[in-house]
């Protein structure tokens, strides 16, 4: 069947911005689907609240609205835009819950707007727990047994009829929000509390719990013909009881046997034909390891994290094939464009073994826990092809950048391969392995090395024996390598099984005691090579025109065909972390499209599989590699590009520039020396003192004593950073020598070999962001941002606006000018972006970034420029007045781009802003005025701003009088004032009504957390002091996460707030497109 | 034991013989299937071939002997990337090796799969042996030419009849498999399974209410008298050929098998079925195919990525037939056929 011809415009929901549980994949996804959807012929209208996406590219959709993800807002867009369909398949749990929430609230029927891919009653079969286990139940398939409570009394009883332990589900969130295992009585009463507090509607399923069986996922699709075909099977390593994205997963399923692995299939096909989907679905099953019963844990009718991997495992695109079927087309009238030959009535096949390894940052949350179970908790992902099982997981670790190098012997052990494991130490090995967080991969290498059995591991884990097994392979193979001493010792026959078994010259190199150029050379010299080996959907059995490629230690390389044009490499980011995500992404695809454009071959390095850059067709090749110095070096040596580009990547490529050019490598753009200059804090110094630029006092050290001593100098408080780090790692205002002390050593231990950066910090200091382009001799500004909050906030962390709204004139000027006198001093090729804070109208430079920052996409989409491919056409050589961007664009809006935090999944941690950068993503909030433009960036970002109500105020004595014109503004638009004692009384003396209500610890009832849980709170403002805070100060701020009331922890944040709310009242909320702006700018 | 692999030009591949001895000899064909390498040991149609594992990891969760196909190993030898010694399955009764033990098959592993399979999809069909290193090339290539790569086992037929009073389906047996027959043996039918050269043939075909010809190895002198047996009765009882079944039932209506050689092998192939109008992704295990330009009206299923005939239909002569492992449908389709709807 053709594509529909009675469709014209359709609308994509994205997911909105990068949380925890919905990232870059649905990025992927949703540039697939406008993609495909133009390809057809189609009208594409885009709905994205994060500015930092592809997708929301002007030209991927034809119209792009990056307003809020509302049912209030969607509805006017679909009132003005009336699309004839709504593909909601796409943009995550979020697409989906608005498209059920649209058609709830009657919008689609309205406007005539008809819902494909999966209508509402699919979502429904799928979504709703009851439907779904009739639904299965038909089908004559298991569903786990469970009920539904409402409050805690109930819950209990349902909990003792069902029978520990106990899987508890909140309704309405997202990735297992507020989700846990429950082993006693004792512990679901506590978490049954905590997750009916999580769920909007206090619903939780209790669920029968099949802990420990086996967790196997399968991809199918379905077209409108009925036809069903599977792509990938997956096999969760870490078994039931752990959330799919915080597991650990191979694909395909290794431990199944033909006939398990048959009747799964089977039961899919079953599930999506009895769904209704038309497009791609993911199904969960659990199978106990001892019999093989299977039951059904969850089928999501859309495209998923899961299928984004299963997508990038298989060389199969499932997100651009589901769009092309929920218009109508049949799977055999879609082109399988990797292989160029077949179709896409195929059922994929693989000749490699797959890795994805989920990505953790608890180094950003000390007091979280640190347990991974049914919610999920990883930021990010890396995914790692090899030829067997050993080789494919240690190419995951190291593409997972946490400094491991592949499973142990990489300097980063905790207990080496000789020691002698006391009683103590096996416990915990057990206790690490049996109750699992992010190191439990590790712990299971502990353990044997502790002469641990694969029987007692299993025992504890659940792990199937069969991984456990080849993790057993990786150690002996270690420890046959060290019957060696010296690589020149080493036979060429160990080296290259070791090599099979996917270690790394770093691993090598550290077992021999030598350097890792000497093991490559010795490599070199007994012809021990990586070669490259297609990912191609169809195993081999036709030739394929456009795969793209993994590294293997085989002996044949089957690699890429050599094109007569010019190459370049682009170094991706790795795995999505916070500090480094999708903005990242976003400019090495620009990188890659800019090139292509100019004729030249553009080749990507990434091993994220949630990203664009990733994506078959972004570049001319891709490679599916760890971004370490040996991997790059072996597709470098075998490409020969002209140049490499790594400013775009975020940190991870910068800190291969040094080593990649000392072995003679191209480093296009901005010079490795310049780069040098920027982060080296002495010759940083000297730049600025050479340029008469203000620098805050400062100096650098590398003990205690040093920086005890520099702090004294330049007077407490001071900003303690590490160099060479992104996203504020380790990095703190420190206001006396006792935490200056403690705080030393963690930096120290982040920067490794380079000194600790030791700043004053300037107190309520307003943030200025600077972007600006330069091809060496001319510079042009692409935005000056000014931070909501003040110096001190992460520059991730805090929201800024576009342009800048309370700067002086002259201020903007000196700023604008320092910045291109610091990109003409470090011959800039490419994008640079300069921190500054400004105090008592003196302007202070903090940071030089030489490379792309996080705030290029955003400045992009608000300018109509395409700063990051700009940028790469500068590093191939062209100058900025051939590009014709010569001139500053000066904007008649306002942009603002507020961060989204993490700290629901974490509960116990402060949720308070500060240095060390927490934020997962990002929204944006466009529109005539900053206030409302301030008011959508809140609402974009999850705050819903409540218009009446009453608020709760309490800040550190600091902030007391200047809280007090924040609080008659909220008097005057008639919230009702309630506030601590010491805050109370200063309001009160100073002409606020407020009303003092106790805090926690002065023991009267009730307090400010009774008010909170009784919903009398809509908003609050709580401002840390610099010392540690109390506890009750802490469970005020997690209560608040907990129940999504908004927070607001600085005085600028609760300015912003203030007016925003007031002109949400005074004005309706309006939408206007990305096109529509972009238009205005040429008026 | 050290081990090599030696295509009939000489070239030569290096490996490690795990189980298994002296010189093997076939046609080299691959396989893409990431599970089921149990199917591929003991199905008859592997008979004569070498057979070259896509998948990089074998033998991860052992054998059942419930699974196979058959009692018997028939390929000459398969290549696989990394043989994995443990296997974990709560159904595995043994490990690969175990199950390879004294059977006339050689196992190679450590040789770049992934390099061979892009060789044998440029040149299908070729002649292949398995040596132990130490053997001579020439020893082995001489080995190959006599046996001109194609020595397809005599597929041997216990008596598997069921009768019970009801109509009855007359199987020619040219070296059926387990799961091949499952519809056949839960329909309403009786069956009486035999050998194409069986003497009493004739009568148990002419008392038959319809003809199925099994799947086996592609040996062409079976084929060509299993489709004179056909012959005589195409057109009064209903036929349905499969895998090999379904060249034999071409060549009796008239057909010739064509001179390419195909390499269908794996769980995955789409093929479409021309009157039903959809998809279906099929079982295939076969080289050769029926020559096209010799189909008339009658080729019905296609392979959606090369094209080529996966199997007929003659509503006229009550005929049907598919390359791939019939499917409930298909045998569904036939019991109708003889019921005349």
């Amino acid at each position: 069947m053709p594509h529909r011809k009675d469709l014209k415009k359709i609308m994509i929901i994205g997911s909105g911005p990068i949380i925890i549980g919905q990232a870059c994949e649905f990025d992927y996804s949703g540039s697939q689907a406008c993609k495909s959807l133009k390809e057809e012929g189609y009208e594409v209208l885009l709905v994205n609240s994060n500015p930092a996406t592809i997708m929301t590219d002007p030209e991927m959709a034809g119209i792009t609205y990056l307003e809020p993800l509302t049912v209030e807002l969607l509805a006017k867009i679909i009132e003005k835009e009336r699309p004839d369909a709504l593909l909601p398949t796409l943009g995550g749990q979020t697409g989906l819950n608005l498209a059920t929430f649209l058609s709830r609230e009657g919008v689609l029927e309205k406007y005539g707007v008809e819902v494909i891919g999966a209508d509402i009653s699919a979502i429904a079969m799928a979504e709703d727990r009851e439907l779904f286990k009739n639904a299965m139940t038909e089908l004559g398939i298991e569903v786990p047994a469970s009920a539904l409570a409402y409050n805690l009394k109930d819950g209990l009883e349902i909990g003792k009829k069902l029978g520990f332990p106990l899987v508890l589900r909140p309704a309405y969130t997202l990735g297992g929000t507020g989700g846990s295992v429950a082993y006693n009585i004792e512990e679901l009463e506590k978490k049954l509390e905590f997750g009916l507090d999580t769920s909007p509607i206090s619903e939780v399923l209790i669920e029968q719990s099949v802990l420990g069986w086996k967790e196997i996922e399968f991809e199918v699709m379905r077209d409108s013909a009925d036809s069903v075909i599977m792509v990938t099977s997956m096999e969760n390593v870490d078994p039931m009881g752990i959330h799919t994205g915080d597991s650990i997963v191979v694909a395909p399923a290794q431990t199944l046997s033909l006939r398990e692995y048959a009747n799964l299939v089977n039961l899919s096909k079953k599930i999506i034909r009895k769904i209704g989907v038309v497009g791609g679905a993911n199904i969960q099953f659990a199978v106990n390891p001892e019999d093989g019963g299977v039951v059904i844990i969850e089928v999501n009718p859309r495209v998923s994290r899961s299928s984004a991997l299963a997508s990038k495992a298989t060389g199969f695109p499932i997100a651009r094939i589901a769009t092309k079927l929920a218009v109508g087309l049949t799977l055999e009238e879609i082109d399988n464009q990797i292989t160029g030959k077949t179709t896409c009535f195929a059922e994929p096949t693989v000749d490699y073994c797959v890795f994805k390894i989920p990505r953790f940052t608890f180094e950003k949350f000390p007091a979280a826990d640190k347990t991974i179970s049914t919610s999920m908790k990883a930021v990010g992902e890396a995914m790692s092809i090899g030829r067997n099982f050993r080789e494919a997981l240690q190419k995951g670790l190291r593409s997972l950048e946490t400094g491991r190098y592949g499973l142990g012997s990489d300097k980063k052990d905790v207990w080496d391969i000789n020691h002698q494991f006391t009683g103590e130490e096996k416990e915990l090995i057990a206790r690490k392995i049996s109750v699992p967080d992010d190191e439990r991969l590790f712990y299971l290498r502990y353990g044997m090395l502790a002469g641990m059995s694969v029987d007692e591991i299993y025992g504890l884990s659940k792990i199937d024996p069969w991984f456990l097994h080849n993790i057993k392979g990786i150690i002996e193979m270690e420890k046959e390598l060290y019957r060696y001493s010296g690589v020149n010792a080493l036979p060429a026959g160990i080296l290259e099984k070791a090599k099979k078994s996917g270690f790394s010259d770093r691993q090598i190199s550290f077992i021999m005691n030598s350097s890792e150029k000497e093991v490559r050379e010795k490599r070199k010299k007994e012809n021990i090579a990586s070669v490259f080996k297609p990912v191609d959907s169809v195993g081999g059995e036709y030739p394929a025109e456009k795969p793209y490629y993994y590294s293997s230690n085989e002996k044949h390389d089957s690699g890429a065909v050599q094109g007569k044009k010019k190459k370049v490499v682009i170094l991706g980011g790795g795995p999505n972390r916070i500090g480094q995500g999708i903005e990242f992404d976003y400019c090495c695809v620009h990188a890659s499209f800019s090139l292509r454009e100019d004729g030249y071959e553009s080749i990507m390095v990434n091993c994220n599989p949630e990203t664009v850059s990733t994506d078959y067709d972004t570049s001319d090749r891709l490679y599916f590699e760890p971004i370490t110095v040996e991997d790059v070096l072996n597709i470098v040596e075998k490409e020969k590009p002209i140049g490499v580009i790594l400013q775009f990547g975020g940190q991870t490529p910068l800190n291969l520039a040094i080593p990649l050019q000392k072995e003679g490598i191209n480093i296009l753009g901005t010079s490795p020396e310049a780069i040098d200059a920027a982060e080296d804090r002495e010759l940083f110094r000297q730049l600025l003192e050479k340029l008469s630029l203000k620098q805050t006092p400062n100096g650098t050290a590398t003990s205690f004593e040093q920086a005890a001593a520099i702090a004294e100098k330049i007077g407490y408080p001071v900003l303690v950073r590490p160099s060479y780090v992104l996203g504020g790692r380790a990095m703190e205002i420190v206001y006396d020598r006792e935490t200056l002390e403690s705080f030393m050593q963690k930096a120290v231990d982040v920067s490794q070999e380079r000194p600790v950066l030791i700043d004053k910090f300037l107190e309520d200091a307003i943030e200025v962001d600077a972007d600006a382009i330069c091809d060496g001799e001319e510079c042009v500004i692409g935005g000056i941002m000014e931070h909501i909050e003040e110096a001190g906030v992460h520059s991730g962390d805090s929201a800024m606006v576009l342009p800048t709204y309370s700067l002086d004139k002259k201020i903007v000027k000196e700023i604008e000018t320092a910045t291109k006198k610091l990109a003409l001093e470090l011959k800039i090729k490419g994008l640079i972006n300069v921190q500054y804070a400004v105090k008592n109208s003196k302007v202070y430079v903090l940071e030089v970034n030489p490379r792309a920052s996080r705030t290029i996409p955003f400045i992009s989409k608000v300018i109509a420029v395409p700063l990051a491919k700009l940028a790469t056409k500068i590093m191939t050589g062209k100058k900025l007045e051939e590009l014709g961007f010569t001139k500053e664009i000066s904007v008649n809006y306002f942009a603002v781009k507020e961060s989204v935090f993490p700290f629901n999944r974490f509960p116990g941690v402060d949720a308070v802003l500060g240095p060390e950068m927490r934020s997962t993503g990002e929204v944006i909030g466009m529109d005539k005025t900053f206030e409302m433009a301030y008011a959508k960036s809140q609402i974009a970002a999850g705050q819903k701003l409540p218009v009446s109500g009453t608020i709760f105020i309490s800040v550190k004595d600091k902030d007391k009088k200047a809280v007090v014109a924040i609080a008659k503004g909220f008097q005057d638009i008639g919230f009702e004032i309630l506030a601590s004692s010491g805050t109370g009384k200063i309001l009160n003396e100073n002409g606020v009504t407020a009303r003092i209500i106790p805090k926690v610890y002065e023991g009267e009832r009730p307090n400010v957390v009774d008010f909170m849980k009784n919903n009398q709170i809509s908003i609050i403002i709580n401002t840390p002091s610099g010392k540690k805070p109390k506890k009750d100060i802490i469970s005020i701020r997690d209560i608040a996460v907990n129940r999504n009331i908004p927070l607001i922890t600085t005085i600028p944040g609760a300015k912003a707030t203030m007016v925003a709310i007031k002109k949400l009242k005074e004005n309706k909320i309006s939408v206007k497109s990305l096109q529509e702006y972009h238009a205005d700018l040429n008026k | 034991m050290k081990g090599k692999i030696v295509l009939e030009t000489g070239e030569i591949f290096e490996g490690t013989i795990i189980s298994g001895k002296g010189v093997k000899t076939g046609r080299l064909v691959f396989d893409t299937r990431v599970v089921g390498y149990e199917k591929v040991l003991t199905s008859p149609e592997y008979s004569g071939k070498i057979v070259c594992f896509t998948y990089p990891l074998i033998g991860n969760y052992g054998i059942n002997y419930e699974d196979t196909e058959t009692e018997e190993v028939f390929p000459s030898a398969v290549i696989i990337s990394e043989y994995s010694e443990i296997y974990s399955n709560f159904r595995a009764q043994c490990s690969l090796a175990d199950f390879l033990k004294d059977k006339p098959v050689s196992m190679l592993e450590g040789s770049d799969t992934q390099y061979l399979t892009a060789i044998i999809r440029n040149r299908r069909g070729m002649a292949a042996g398995i040596a132990p290193a130490d053997i001579e090339t020439e020893k082995v290539l001489k080995e190959m030419k006599k046996n001109s790569g194609i020595a397809c086992a005599q597929v041997k037929t216990k008596q598997d009849i069921l009768k019970t009073g009801r109509p009855y389906i007359a199987v020619i047996n040219l070296g059926v498999k387990k799961s091949e027959t499952a519809a056949l043996k839960n329909s309403e039918f009786d069956w009486i399974f035999f050998p194409p050269g069986a003497p009493e043939r004739d009568e148990i075909m002419a008392g038959a209410s319809g003809i199925y010809v099994t799947s086996g190895p592609e040996n062409p002198a079976v084929i060509e008298e299993a489709a004179s047996v056909i012959k005589k009765f195409l057109g009064r009882i209903p036929v349905f050929g499969a895998g090999t079944g379904h060249l034999a039932a071409g060549i009796a209506s008239g057909r010739k098998i064509s001179g390419d050689i195909l390499n269908h092998y794996g769980i995955n192939h789409p093929v479409s079925d021309t009157k039903e109008n959809r998809c279906c992704i099929t079982e295939q295990s076969h080289s050769l195919s029926l020559e096209k330009k010799s189909a008339g009206k009658t080729a019905r299923f296609v392979n959606i990525n090369d094209d080529t005939e996966e199997g007929q239909y003659d509503e006229d002569m009550r005929m049907m037939s598919t390359s791939f492992l019939p499917r409930d449908v298909n045998f569904k389709e036939f019991f109708s056929l003889i019921k005349g709807r």
